[in-house]
């Protein structure tokens, strides 16, 4: 008894008093996005195949995404600096969303960065085998010109050769850089 | 009339006339002939030895001799080679003066005995003035007998002491005549001794002068050289009646079998002047009481005994180790030491063979003899003109490769008494030579060996023997003639040759003889041939030799084929060929002398294969990497397309902004 009565001869600590943001974040947001309401309004609809793309692509550096919604956000900039510049009301948006020609800029932009994103690859290709063609082809005059000085017994040679084993070289090796001719 | 043929001729110097033959003039090796001189003693009636082919003259003698001014003997006014037109070969002359008056070969058959004081005023007295001016020089005679003296057609006046240098020292000697190491040996073997032999000689020459006829008959000469090995020389033909009473005392000392005992120069001039020195007491061989039977001789002294069993070689062996020599040599003869000293040898030095053991016993049976090994008996002096006479005969080389290896030479000189003159000199020669020949690399063999032990011999290959070289500046303009006639065979240079420009040229470093014998491929080897040759034409200043290079350019053509690179082969044979042409050996040298060219050609070719291989890799790589290619393209083609776009859209969004900005 004793103990408890010193228990309770303590006088008991004073509850700490937690602020709670949340309310206040959600009246601010809530503000902000009916202060914003009629930019948001447009950015969704604008924005929306960026959405798509960022769905569609896979990958997890998300390049189609990027490309796409550079050139979207492009297209759809103009139309948000008239909301802002002019009236920005959710009224103006239906009026700028009611124009085929806003769609037009807006998703003719996306439908370019998809472009984009779809040739660079065939872009890429095309300069990659060109320059592969290049080095085979650079390949084969140093392959004949060490013929030409040493003679086709170093083709001979290849197999006895017992510094170069063809096992040990890794099957996706680089290609080794620019030859160069032999100085003997 | 004499024809072209007839007339030999060396010109600026002499020519000899074939025409007209001197044959009372004739030596066993050579040819007299009319001479003339032309230069220094032009207008001096002379004659010519000319020397057989296979002889080996006495080069180096001739050297100096030709400088002497003596009477007594022929005056010797030049000697060289001369070509001998129908022959198509060179051979060695010897140019005398000629006797003023006419002159015949001393016989003795003819001669008939000769009163003991006439043979020493007539032949001893000249003959001693000659010897004396030779011995001056360091030169010995050696071929002093009677038949090798000239007298005047009436038999009066004195006679000339006749040619020593158109063969080896003493080879021509009769065994009678010759102090008893010497007639032990084989005759090209006898050496050019010291002037004490000379003096022996003369010993000898006046006995058979006195009594008219050899003083050993032929049928007799092995028996009685046994007897002389027995008793000495002088008691031997003491006991026969050969010795004069007039002469007794001078012939007593100049027979004597001990050399450091015989007269020399200073008693024979006092008993030459009328003393009479009193000649030092011959000291017989110690004998024994009782002989040693060695295959059907009885022997009764070292020397003899040693005779015996170096003429029956192979069964010396049984009877050294054998318990009966032991047992004489203790007993019979008192000598314990030689006992032991022979009966160690065969147990203690496990490195000899058994003949080089043998031959040791011998020597130390008997010290004053020869060098005898396996039937072969020699001078160590002897042995250059050995090796060079029997150089074409396989068994006989094998022989006296075994003597120099087993270092007998220098063996025999630590066996003798008393120090010879030059002994050190010969020591020191001999144990370089066993060296040279034991050492198998660069030293060349037999025929560097033979060329080092006798500098009289000239080179002896078959390519270059018609031009009898003997001075090694001939060498290169001798190669040259022999290019120029298609002789010069297999790769340019012999044996012989190179161990002749060895032995002749010292500046010739070991280092670049041993490099064609230790050089691993065909490459070094050809280009140390051709760096002594070189060398050669550098320095005596010799002038181009086109058909030499030529053949060069033969020998180095296959081998240019051993260099894997074409470009390195093509500008090895365009600066070869070049070089032959202008016929340098020096270009040729600077074409191909790259020590480290063929390695690093091969290093080269190693890498060059390398370098084909992984090339056929990375295009087989690349040939097969479509997948790769098209996973890399997709990767990299997106990464630019948004790069492109970012890039692009940001420069659209600064316009819009800036153009509406500009608008507000």
């Amino acid at each position: 008894m004793a103990a408890m009565s010193d228990n309770d001869s303590k006088p008991l600590a004073a509850p700490k008093r937690r602020r709670n943001w949340k309310p206040i974040g959600m009246m601010m947001l809530l503000g902000l996005g009916f202060f914003v309401l009629p930019t948001l309004i447009l950015f969704s609809v604008a924005m929306a195949p960026t959405l798509v793309a960022y769905v569609m692509d896979r990958r997890s550096e998300k390049y189609a995404a990027f490309s796409v919604g550079c050139m979207n956000f492009c297209g759809s900039l103009p139309f948000a600096l008239d909301l802002w510049l002019t009236d920005h009301s959710v009224d103006m948006t239906g009026i700028l969303l009611t124009n085929p020609y806003t769609w037009v800029i807006m998703y003719g932009a996306a439908g370019v960065g998809w472009g984009i994103h779809l040739a660079a690859p065939y872009a890429i290709s095309i300069v990659l085998r060109y320059h592969t063609e290049r080095r085979i082809a650079r390949l084969k005059d140093f392959q004949e010109e060490l013929v030409g000085e040493w003679g086709r017994e170093i083709t001979q040679s290849d197999a006895d050769e017992e510094d170069v084993d063809e096992d040990a070289l890794p099957p996706d090796a680089a290609p080794m850089a620019d030859p160069k001719p032999n100085g003997a | 009339m004499a024809t072209e043929q007839d007339v030999l001729t060396r010109k600026g110097r002499f020519s000899v006339h074939v025409d007209k033959p001197l044959s009372q003039l004739d030596m066993p090796n050579a040819k007299a002939y009319q001479a003339i001189l032309e230069g220094e003693h032009s207008g001096t009636s002379a004659f010519a030895l000319l020397c057989e082919a296979d002889a080996i003259p006495r080069r180096e003698q001739a050297l100096t001799q030709k400088k002497l001014e003596t009477e007594g003997g022929l005056r010797l006014l030049d000697a060289g080679k001369i070509y001998v037109g129908f022959e198509h070969r060179h051979r060695y002359a010897l140019l005398y003066r000629m006797p003023e008056k006419t002159v015949r070969r001393v016989q003795l058959g003819k001669l008939g005995s000769v009163d003991p004081q006439q043979a020493v005023d007539r032949f001893v007295k000249p003959a001693v003035a000659f010897i004396k001016s030779l011995h001056k020089e360091g030169l010995t005679h050696r071929a002093i007998r009677p038949e090798n003296f000239l007298e005047a057609e009436d038999g009066r006046g004195p006679a000339i002491l006749g040619d020593c240098l158109s063969d080896a020292p003493g080879a021509d000697q009769p065994r009678r005549l010759e102090p008893i190491g010497h007639a032990q040996c084989d005759p090209m073997g006898r050496g050019r001794g010291i002037s004490e032999d000379d003096f022996f000689n003369l010993g000898t020459l006046l006995i058979e002068l006195c009594a008219g006829r050899p003083i050993v008959p032929a049928e007799d000469e092995d028996r009685l050289f046994e007897e002389r090995l027995d008793l000495g020389t002088f008691q031997m033909l003491a006991g026969r009646g050969r010795i004069p009473n007039e002469l007794e005392s001078a012939i007593r000392g100049l027979i004597n079998d001990d050399p450091s005992e015989r007269w020399g120069a200073k008693e024979v001039d006092a008993w030459l002047d009328g003393r009479q020195p009193a000649p030092k007491k011959t000291r017989a061989p110690n004998r024994a009481p009782r002989p040693m039977r060695v295959r059907d001789k009885d022997c009764l002294t070292r020397p003899l005994a040693a005779e015996v069993l170096a003429k029956n070689f192979k069964d010396a062996v049984t009877v050294l180790k054998g318990n009966d020599f032991d047992g004489w040599l203790r007993r019979g003869l008192g000598d314990p030491n030689a006992a032991k000293e022979i009966a160690e040898l065969f147990e203690h030095e496990g490195g000899l063979s058994t003949d080089a053991k043998v031959a040791r016993a011998l020597m130390i049976l008997d010290p004053g003899g020869p060098i005898r090994h396996a039937g072969m008996t020699l001078q160590v002096d002897g042995l250059g003109y050995m090796m060079a006479s029997m150089q074409d005969r396989p068994d006989r080389r094998q022989n006296l490769s075994k003597i120099v290896e087993t270092r007998l030479a220098p063996h025999w000189i630590n066996t003798q008494p008393l120090t010879k003159k030059g002994a050190a000199t010969l020591h020191a020669t001999f144990d370089r030579l066993s060296t040279l020949l034991g050492s198998g690399d660069g030293g060349l063999g037999y025929e560097r060996v033979m060329y080092e032990a006798c500098p009289d011999l000239h080179c002896l290959s078959p390519m270059l023997e018609d031009q009898l070289i003997d001075d090694v500046r001939e060498i290169l303009p001798a190669m040259e003639k022999a290019a120029k006639t298609n002789k010069l065979k297999g790769d340019v240079v012999d044996n012989h040759i190179l161990a002749f420009i060895a032995a002749r040229h010292k500046a010739l470093s070991e280092k670049w003889l041993r490099s064609l014998t230790q050089e691993r491929d065909r490459y070094h080897q050809v280009v140390a041939i051709v760096r002594i040759l070189s060398l050669l034409q550098t320095q005596f200043s010799i002038p181009l030799v086109p058909n030499l290079t030529k053949r060069i350019e033969v020998l180095i053509r296959p081998i240019v084929t051993e260099f894997k690179s074409r470009k390195k082969r093509k500008k090895l044979s365009d600066d070869v060929e070049k070089a032959a042409k202008a016929g340098m050996l020096a270009r040729i040298l600077g074409a191909i002398d790259d020590p480290k060219a063929l390695s690093k050609d091969k290093t080269n070719y190693k890498n060059a294969v390398r370098e084909h291989a992984t090339a056929i890799h990375d295009v087989s790589i690349l040939q097969n990497s479509s997948e790769r290619m098209r996973a890399l393209s997709q990767r990299i083609g997106e990464q630019v397309g948004a790069a492109v776009c970012g890039v692009v859209g940001s420069l659209i969004v600064v316009v819009i902004l800036f153009d509406r900005l500009v608008d507000l």
